[in-house]
């Protein structure tokens, strides 16, 4: 019963998310049903989460539990309404290859050892418990909202600063449940790694018309064992996974804004952006990549309306955090000893020691496997493409993350700071590699199919 | 409308892939082919090494448990579903009470033990004296609450409750808690 009460829970959020969809899609674009629903899943954890957050300081309880129903509901409602209630049509559907079945018997067997793992193999693990969990335990206790109180107290409680996407859509569950239950909010984990998993195929399917480009395209991504086990991934409870889910949701309307230019793609991309900065304090790195990724495009072809749509709402949502947290007085958490210049300088002797624990970590097979030598043999392949700035996408959503979040250490007030960089760097990794695993899958389907390469590199 | 059929001999088949015979770079597009199915392979077959031993080797949880990872948490307690019975035992405290954990400094469990509790005590802020010894653990404090605030019960891990024990609950064989109202020195509790 639990099991299905959190299913119904998490539906709500996906046909909000499907709302929220269906309003920035275009009418004339062409429908992709990987495409819609994986976004769907993202962006209505974010909507679920973020008027959990806005209402919660208005009303708790029921009333706040009916009010997010309705706003999900109302969204694909009125979707539905303005396409004058016509189910959209996915042509795709009505043709089952032999291929198709591998990709929908991978996909199953994957998500059900997801889901295992999930529920029965690990647990929420201590930042899962202590910095997640115990928000989401905070809000089911005052209705389903985190009350100002907790950040005005002085109660010390773990990392208050830390944003509360996760957390509040766990007490979204919690309310459904009418209890708290650590093992059904697991289930949030696998949820996610569906979203994934059919943003990769919807990536498949639009660059490619070759019909095993699926499983190609989706198999470097299944075959990451840190995304699948271990502290970070879908199957734990901490937040590296969705906020990896929401960044791949990110790179994929990216990649395809840089493909059709079309504004269906810029806006999607800016909602998932902003999801970023509301699910982890990290998330702003993830956010500056995406920014820098369709920067050229903005200042290049003076399309400003594409920065408005693609880069502000991360920013706002940011900057209305961080303004949140220092009118409550909530002070950032005492990691990092302060970005300055004067502090980087001081640490400049770290270069060293962090390029090589930044090798030895992508070089972990036990955690990565194969896949980040096998990004680097994909970007050099696209490097070496003569298609010009194909790679630049990749190289910004891919790359500079994994250049950037070694150099966060630099500022790190932990002593000795080898501990706060094994203890961090692989879980921050997994929000860069799902990002890494679809550039692979893209590659490796170009690699395949050379005869097309000339038709999906436009 | 249907697609024009290639002549048989025009194609070259590698696995399920096709080339056309004759084509420019015929050659090494097939050998591009062959190394990224060699790849995918090997991926897998680390890949599936890794998983396989990762998941032969741990243990699963029987069932779902609502306190699955406290449960998890507070194993050393030596007590069946020990989240809910430290959840049920802190139920007689008000919400705005103060509770003070006592427990050893020396123990490694101590401490996931005090922010297990201290989860499971929400409202009540539980602060922590962590009892040394002398010569190998140095006492130190958790002082979520102000040191000269009232406490209003005592949480003793592997601590003998002494005078404190009347009045009071036997969570486990190594968890106890006790009402009281007071101001002492949080030092005074460690015996």
């Amino acid at each position: 019963m639990g099991i299905f009460l959190s299913l119904v829970a998490l539906s709500i959020a996906f046909v909000g998310g499907l709302g929220v969809v269906l309003l920035l899609r275009s009418h004339e674009s062409k429908p992709d049903i990987c495409g819609v629903c994986g976004t769907a899943l993202v962006l209505g954890a974010g909507l679920v989460s973020l008027s959990s957050f806005c209402l919660g300081f208005l009303i708790q309880g029921v009333p706040l539990r009916c009010g997010v129903t309705a706003i999900c509901l109302g969204a694909a409602g009125y979707a539905w309404k303005r396409r004058n209630w016509a189910l959209p049509a996915f042509p795709g559907l009505r043709r089952f290859t032999a291929p198709q079945a591998i990709v929908i018997a991978l996909v199953a067997a994957q998500m059900g050892f997801v889901t295992w793992l999930a529920l029965y193999r690990e647990s929420l693990g201590w930042d899962g418990l202590f910095n997640w969990e115990s928000k989401a335990r905070v809000a089911f206790l005052n209705g389903g909202a985190i009350p100002l109180q907790y950040y005005t107290s002085n109660y010390d409680f773990f990392h208050r600063s830390y944003p509360p996407l996760v957390p509040l859509l766990e007490a979204w569950i919690y309310g459904f449940l009418g209890r708290m239950d650590q093992s059904t909010i697991k289930l949030i984990g696998p949820y996610f790694y569906l979203a994934v998993t059919l943003l990769l195929l919807s990536v498949a399917n639009r660059t490619r018309q070759w019909r095993w480009s699926g499983i190609f395209v989706l198999l470097p991504f299944l075959l990451v064992p840190a995304l699948a086990m271990g502290q970070g991934s879908a199957s734990s409870g901490y937040v590296d996974f969705p906020l990896s889910a929401i960044y791949v949701c990110g790179v994929v309307h990216c990649a395809e804004y840089w493909r059709t230019r079309s504004m269906e793609s810029a806006r999607l991309l800016g909602l998932s952006a902003a999801l970023l900065p509301f699910t982890k304090a990290d998330g702003i790195v993830p956010l500056l990549c995406l920014a820098v990724a369709i920067a050229p495009l903005v200042v290049r072809e003076r399309n400003w309306k594409l920065g408005a749509w693609a880069i502000l709402p991360g920013f706002g949502v940011w900057l209305g955090w961080s303004a949140f947290l220092s009118s409550v007085g909530v002070q950032r958490e005492a990691d990092f000893a302060g970005f300055t210049p004067a502090i980087f300088l001081s640490h400049v002797d770290r270069a060293g020691p962090l390029l090589v624990w930044t090798l030895e970590e992508l070089t972990a097979l036990r955690r990565w496997s194969l896949l980040w030598p096998l990004a680097a043999a994909a970007l050099f392949y696209l490097i070496r493409d003569r298609e010009k700035w194909r790679w630049y996408p990749w190289t910004a959503t891919v790359c500079l993350p994994l250049l950037l979040y070694p150099c966060v250490f630099f500022f790190s007030a932990w002593d000795p700071v080898e501990a706060h960089v094994k203890i961090s760097l692989p879980r921050l990794f997994v929000h860069v590699a799902s990002a890494a695993a679809l550039m692979v899958g893209v590659v490796l389907v170009e690699a395949m199919t050379p005869g097309e390469r000339s038709r999906s590199a436009r | 409308m249907p697609r024009p059929r290639r002549h048989p001999e025009a194609v070259v088949r590698y696995g399920f892939m096709q080339e056309e015979r004759g084509a420019p770079r015929v050659r090494r597009n097939a050998s591009i082919q062959a190394s990224a199915i060699c790849l995918c392979a090997l991926y897998a077959a680390v890949t599936f090494t890794v998983m396989a031993r990762a998941t032969l080797r741990g243990s699963s949880f029987e069932q779902l448990e609502p306190y699955q990872t406290t449960d998890s948490f507070l194993r050393v307690l030596d007590a069946p579903h020990p989240g809910l019975l430290v959840e049920n035992s802190l139920r007689r405290y008000a919400p705005d009470q103060r509770l003070l954990f006592v427990g050893p400094a020396g123990e490694p469990s101590t401490l996931r033990v005090y922010y297990t509790i201290s989860h499971l005590a929400y409202p009540r802020p539980v602060a922590a004296i962590f009892c040394g010894e002398p010569g190998k653990s140095r006492t130190s404090a958790v002082e979520r609450v102000p040191r000269t605030a009232e406490i209003g019960g005592l949480i003793f891990f592997e601590t003998d409750p002494g005078p404190w024990a009347a009045g009071g609950t036997r969570v486990t064989s190594r968890l106890s808690i006790s009402p009281y109202k007071g101001a002492d020195p949080w030092e005074s509790f460690c015996r």
